[in-house]
């Protein structure tokens, strides 16, 4: 190994522990007695069983599965139909189609959230739930379309036509091989859309009515109550592990399917 | 003789380019019917035309006597064999084969049953609960031409499948493709750049070149008796000499005087000359042939059961002879005096 590449790999290092030292505190105070350390009374599910006692803060969990559950469901749908398109057909601003499509992903969520909510407050549309699954509709499908659109180059086009040949309809065709071949690319893309509307905050925090999801939730308490701390910790924790459990599902279907 | 599939003055264009120019040709009722050509010579848009998958910009394809305009590949009663192979990766043996048939609903039973039938014809018995991953190379070349023709096609289209086998397998399969040939008597149209395959398989090669057919014929025909210079040396290399055709012989520059058979006598003027470099014999001594010239070896290829000599001729022309290996004489090398000749039956005008 060379000076400069142990150099970069101590740089890292040094980065990675930056990122993940903070987010083992708050895992460690989560089942901690106080909320700060030392560690007291260490493991303790204290603060998850106060945490049952906050309906809100329940409601918020369960607001966050519904919004991630039907936004991964439609941006997988647009996901396919735009990835098959953009795959598999060639039209006149196709390029520029597709840096329009993907623009969301280079758009703060911010400036997002913020002219989407002034956008349907003119037209008469308040805040709810389903502005927030529109919102995340619209971040979430850039990132199903352009998984999508690669599994269905990287697939070759001789298998559809040879269903074909062998008597299969487009629709069948579709069913019988193009959606079983691409399947490990709609579970990533499944993933991604979920972890992404699960963990936003800067564009539910616009879009949100009275029913919060779970991370708009903890942001407008950490704002105006800090003694709450402890009981998000723990909420925020419950988030994070979910999250990480599904990337490292999404790790382990790119191998399996690779 | 029944006619099973004809092209009528074909043209296809991809935008500028034109793949395939005015061709037409009929393959009857059980031929084995080769395509033959250097790659983009259009031999697989043809296929892909009568299969379905494109549409020719002029002319019309014939399937028993329909015309398959307006007719989609997966109503059409051909099957294709394709140069991936095309293997459903997500299914196995049994799914594979049995695919089209599912798609036509014929009964469980009956599958089972003809699924079996078609292991068997491929040697495959007991295959059906492999996976497609788990073949060799020649066993999905076999999967793959009996998923296709477990349906029954009227033709079956075969697209280059045995290009990407080693020498050896590809041996055994050509072996093994006509004797599926002769066990199920379907039409088989083959598309292939190999001269050797399609020699020793088809009863009817059409040689294209650069989207034109250029001669469609038996194999002894195309073979023996190539009408362009194209041909000749696409069909197997062979020693071409232009000329001045008078008297039964021709007058080649650099070379002398030809002797060529009474039935060419019909052409006139400039003409060319071909002879296959295995019809010409190669040794110290030579006489009772009607073509002698001397010279020199240039360069000798050993291949095993043959061996390739360049020889350079004293009147300055260079000829190829593939001779045995041994010959009588032993293998002769670089720079030995030789003697080359050959029979006047065996110098092939071209016109």
């Amino acid at each position: 190994m060379t000076k400069s590449s142990i150099m970069f790999i101590v740089v890292l290092g040094f980065l990675l522990i930056l990122t993940f030292f903070p987010i083992a505190i708050l895992l460690l105070l989560s089942l901690n007695e106080t909320s700060t350390l030392p560690l007291r009374n260490f493991p303790t599910l204290k603060w998850y069983i106060e945490l049952l006692r906050f309906p809100a803060a329940i409601n918020a969990v369960k607001y966050s599965l519904m919004v991630a559950s039907v936004t991964t469901g439609a941006a997988v749908i647009f996901g396919i139909c735009g990835g098959y398109a953009l795959a598999r057909t060639n039209f006149a601003g196709k390029k520029i189609f597709t840096g329009l499509l993907l623009m969301p992903m280079v758009t703060p969520y911010i400036i997002m959230g913020f002219s989407l909510m002034s956008f349907l407050l003119k037209m008469g549309v308040n805040p709810s739930l389903i502005v927030i699954i529109i919102g995340h509709i619209l971040i979430t499908i850039p990132y199903t379309t352009l998984v999508l659109t690669s599994r269905f180059i990287a697939l070759d086009i001789s298998l559809e036509e040879a269903a074909m040949d062998l008597g299969a309809g487009k629709f069948t065709t579709f069913r019988k091989v193009t959606l079983p071949l691409i399947m490990p690319g709609v579970a990533v893309a499944a993933i991604l859309a979920f972890i992404i509307s699960w963990e936003d905050v800067a564009l539910a925090v616009f879009l949100a009515g009275t029913e919060q999801t779970a991370p708009v939730y903890i942001y407008s308490l950490l704002m105006k109550l800090p003694k709450f701390v402890p009981i998000l910790t723990a909420m925020s924790s419950i988030i994070l592990s979910f999250a990480i459990g599904l990337a490292f599902l999404m790790r382990m279907i790119e191998r399996i399917s690779a | 003789m029944k006619i099973d599939v004809e092209l009528k003055n074909v043209t296809k264009k991809f935008g500028d380019v034109v793949a395939v120019s005015d061709v037409s040709f009929q393959v009857e009722k059980g031929q084995f019917f080769s395509l033959l050509g250097p790659s983009g010579c259009g031999k697989t848009t043809i296929l892909r035309m009568i299969s379905g998958f494109e549409k020719p910009t002029e002319g019309e394809i014939l399937i028993e006597g329909e015309p398959m305009a307006d007719v989609p590949p997966f109503k059409r009663p051909t099957n294709l064999v394709f140069q991936s192979l095309a293997l459903f990766p997500h299914l196995n043996v049994y799914e594979n084969i049995a695919f089209g048939l599912k798609i036509k609903k014929i009964p469980e039973n009956e599958i089972k049953a003809r699924v079996k039938e078609m292991l068997d014809l491929v040697r495959l018995p007991g295959y059906e609960k492999r996976k497609i991953s788990q073949l060799s190379g020649g066993e999905k070349q076999r999967i793959a031409i009996v998923r296709a023709l477990v349906n029954k096609p009227t033709v079956l289209l075969l697209d280059e499948p045995l290009g990407p086998l080693d020498l050896k397998l590809r041996e055994e399969m050509i072996v093994e493709l006509k004797r599926i040939k002769r066990e199920v008597g379907t039409t088989f149209i083959y598309v292939t750049h190999d001269q050797g395959e399609a020699l020793t398989m088809s009863d009817k090669i059409a040689v294209m070149k650069a989207g034109k057919i250029m001669q469609i014929g038996s194999p002894i025909e195309i073979y023996e008796q190539p009408n362009s210079e194209f041909v000749a040396n696409f069909i197997g290399g062979t020693n071409v000499f232009k000329g001045r055709y008078e008297n039964g012989a021709v007058e080649v520059d650099n070379l002398g005087k030809i002797t060529v058979t009474p039935e060419c006598q019909l052409s006139k003027g400039s003409v060319l000359v071909s002879i296959k470099p295995e019809k010409i014999f190669i040794g110290r001594k030579l006489n009772a042939l009607d073509n002698i010239f001397a010279g020199e070896v240039k360069e000798a290829y050993y291949q095993g059961r043959v061996v390739t000599y360049r020889v350079l001729l004293e009147n300055g022309s260079s000829i190829s002879v593939v001779a045995p290996s041994p010959g009588m004489e032993g293998i002769f090398g670089i720079g030995e005096k030789v003697k080359i000749g050959w029979n006047k039956k065996d110098s092939k005008l071209i016109t």
